[in-house]
């Protein structure tokens, strides 16, 4: 399989091994010569290119690995030159732009992999597989909790016309497990405070209800002075189950900078969810099973973001609108019916 | 001279650690409960005086009193042992209603007892902890606190509402709201509120309620008012706050001392083991002292109604589906009136 990286900044490290591990003909491409440099000298079995052009004639699947804000474009520019798409969430900013990207890739014949990495966290997954498997009933009040410092290194992520701020940049990940765990969500109310860099709240509290009545609740935070924690609880009709970053962390050190990896994300011991995900995403492209996350999911969740925003610029709940019925099955391009499109 | 209390129902299980406490403590204690059983049960075994009926608990001449009853009954006791002069120690919820509310706290004013919520979260070392980095101004603004208490279903009248005023949303948006109005100091603003009754439906109350709040000095919050913990949990629930300053953030866990253990199954399983100081027992040394200096207890009657009418809007808010102002117009807390040793 030949795959090339589009972007090398922060995320693009924790792609990077997913890739070199597996069996595949690696590019990779940035505009900033000295990203460039970092590649080539990070990554050096990659072979390393100036310009989108020259790495789309290389490879078969793409890994958007950029801006959230760039992410929609490239994602279209890549399923129209006829590449399987894998990239980082969120596919786009705005729920109409999210469509339109799930609809070009799916008009062009090609595959679409989102990366909600955190259904590829072993806690999640655990968890996941004790809700699908009913053993605790049907979930009714859940919690999911994500709190780090403020990224302040890219300016972009500051600007929510460019990142989305707190609810498309790390919200996201949690309104998918919420949406994931007890299924479509109806409506969100969120409310925000603390003021950071930039002027943007970093602190939001979301209340979700989905459509089988269930609740969700999503604390996301850049309003940590330091560390990364992140927990959730699922309280079923039948059971419950409960995990805390903070309460029994599988390596600790008196220093952050011992462990493998502090700040923007959390820190990892053992398989790297990233490389878990890749694989999963490389495996579907190649024919195997679905990957665990569909286009629909990554419009899904786009949605709850969008939603979010929403009622914390009103101060009202949002009705969150359905993912439209044409694009409701594009993890699976044979199943795909030409259905009438949705509004979106 | 030994001060003498009177216990008014132990409809609230509650009541039974209170007077544990209080009798430990060296009080007088005597005790009424229209469930007369009811009370033998609990003070017999301790030879602790139960009376024939409530005013003749009153005709005792209790300094003060600490009403356990079922919530509808808060306010109608609480007016009968103000009117005998007794200060008045309330189980949470305050009252079910806003009237309710104002009308014990008026009664009280009018009588120059100190009136005092059973706030016992207060008085957990690590929220107290939390609270005095807060009111020291060492968090720095307050702009985000996170609530969560879920707890079991307790069951009995707690499950009707002509009784108990709601279900798992009255029984636990209070605790939680208390200590946010305590932290910051605001008045709560608007709430939206959504609640659900998936976990042990057949009892026809809500279990499942998330309530957000806004406060008047642009504070924001969120509560879990669930019973969602089932037997198989291992303990009965639980209090958490997470308070977001603009210079750091604290998380508490009211309950968090305690122990694992891994028991055989017939000495009990897994559990925990809970250690520590007993919360309700520095809620009844404040109330004590309150009455003994004649002077306002904390949290008082005002923090009830606050926090009680976070809990009746997040009702109104679920039924309409939408944001609702706390106090409705026109209505508001009573303006605060100090007592002799204010």
């Amino acid at each position: 399989m030949r795959v090339g990286m589009i972007g090398f900044g922060g995320i693009a490290h924790a792609h990077a091994p997913g890739w070199t591990q597996q069996d595949v003909d690696l590019h990779i491409v940035d505009i900033d010569a000295e990203a460039r440099a970092e590649a080539a000298r990070s990554v050096p079995t990659a072979t390393v290119h100036t310009d989108l052009e020259s790495l789309l004639g290389a490879v078969d699947v793409v890994d958007i690995v950029t801006p959230s804000y760039t992410h929609a474009d490239l994602a279209r520019q890549c399923a129209r030159a006829g590449k399987q798409v894998i990239c980082e969430k969120p596919i786009a900013l705005t729920i109409n732009d999210a469509a339109d990207a799930l609809r070009v890739v799916r008009d062009a014949g090609v595959s679409l992999h989102v990366g909600h990495v955190v259904r590829f966290f072993g806690e999640y997954a655990a968890a996941h597989a004790q809700v699908a498997a009913g053993a605790l009933g049907t979930p009714a009040v859940s919690h999911f909790r994500r709190a780090s410092a403020q990224p302040v290194r890219n300016t972009w992520m500051r600007d929510v016309k460019l990142s989305g701020g707190v609810p498309f940049d790390l919200a996201i990940h949690d309104l998918d497990q919420a949406r994931w765990t007890s299924g479509e969500v109806t409506r969100v109310y969120a409310v925000s405070g603390k003021p950071g860099v930039g002027g943007i709240d970093t602190h939001i509290y979301a209340v979700l209800t989905h459509e089988s009545g269930a609740l969700s609740h999503i604390t996301s935070s850049w309003g940590l002075a330091e560390g990364f924690e992140t927990s959730f609880e699922i309280a079923g009709t039948e059971g419950l189950v409960a995990f805390d970053s903070t309460a029994h962390p599988p390596v600790r050190a008196d220093r952050p900078e011992l462990l493998s990896a502090a700040g923007l994300l959390p820190v990892m011991v053992g398989d790297s969810p990233f490389e878990t995900e890749l694989a999963e995403f490389a495996r579907a492209i190649k024919g195997g099973a679905p990957a665990r996350v569909t286009p629909a999911d990554a419009l899904a969740a786009v949605a709850l973001a969008a939603a979010v925003l929403e009622s914390l610029a009103t101060g009202r709940p949002v009705d969150v609108p359905p993912v439209p019925d044409d694009l409701r099955d594009t993890a699976r391009p044979a199943e795909q019916t030409e259905s009438a499109r949705g509004t979106w | 001279m030994s001060m003498k209390i009177g216990m008014m129902s132990f409809a609230h299980g509650h009541a039974i650690g209170y007077l544990g406490i209080l009798a430990e403590l060296g009080v007088e204690i005597a005790a009424a409960d229209p469930d007369r059983a009811r009370a033998d049960a609990v003070c017999g075994p301790r030879a602790i005086a139960v009376l024939d009926g409530y005013d003749a608990l009153l005709d005792w001449g209790p300094d003060a009193v600490v009403i356990a009853s079922e919530n509808i009954h808060h306010r109608e006791l609480t007016e009968k042992a103000a009117a005998a002069g007794a200060y008045v120690l309330s189980e949470k919820p305050l009252a079910t209603s806003l009237a309710d509310c104002r009308a014990m706290i008026e009664a009280c004013d009018a009588a120059g007892v100190g009136l005092m919520t059973a706030f016992p979260i207060r008085f957990a070392p690590a929220i107290a902890q939390v609270a005095a980095a807060a009111h020291a101004g060492r968090l720095g603004r307050l702009h985000a606190l996170g609530g969560r208490n879920p707890g079991s279903l307790p069951g009995g009248w707690f499950c009707q509402p002509e009784l108990s005023g709601g279900g798992s949303v009255i029984d636990h948006t209070v605790h939680c709201g208390d200590l946010m109005g305590w932290m910051t100091g605001a008045q709560p603003a608007t709430v939206y509120a959504q609640i659900n009754m998936l976990v042990q439906p057949e009892h026809g109350v809500e279990t499942g309620g998330l309530v957000a709040v806004t406060f008047d000095d642009g504070a924001v919050a969120t509560i879990d008012a669930s019973w969602s913990r089932l037997p198989s949990y291992p303990t009965w629930g639980g209090v958490t706050l997470e308070v977001v300053g603009s210079d750091g953030v604290m998380v508490a866990d009211a309950f968090g001392e305690y122990v694992e253990a891994y028991l055989s199954p017939e000495a009990g399983g897994a559990m925990w083991l809970s250690y520590g100081s007993d919360a309700n027992r520095g809620m009844l040394l404040e109330f004590l002292a309150a009455v003994r200096e004649r002077r306002t207890p904390q949290p008082d009657g005002r923090a009830g109604m606050r926090s009680t009418a976070i809990a009746l809007a997040a009702y109104r808010s679920a039924a309409a589906g939408d944001v609702v102002a706390v106090f409705p117009e026109g209505e508001e807390i009573p303006a605060p009136k100090p007592l002799p040793g204010d």
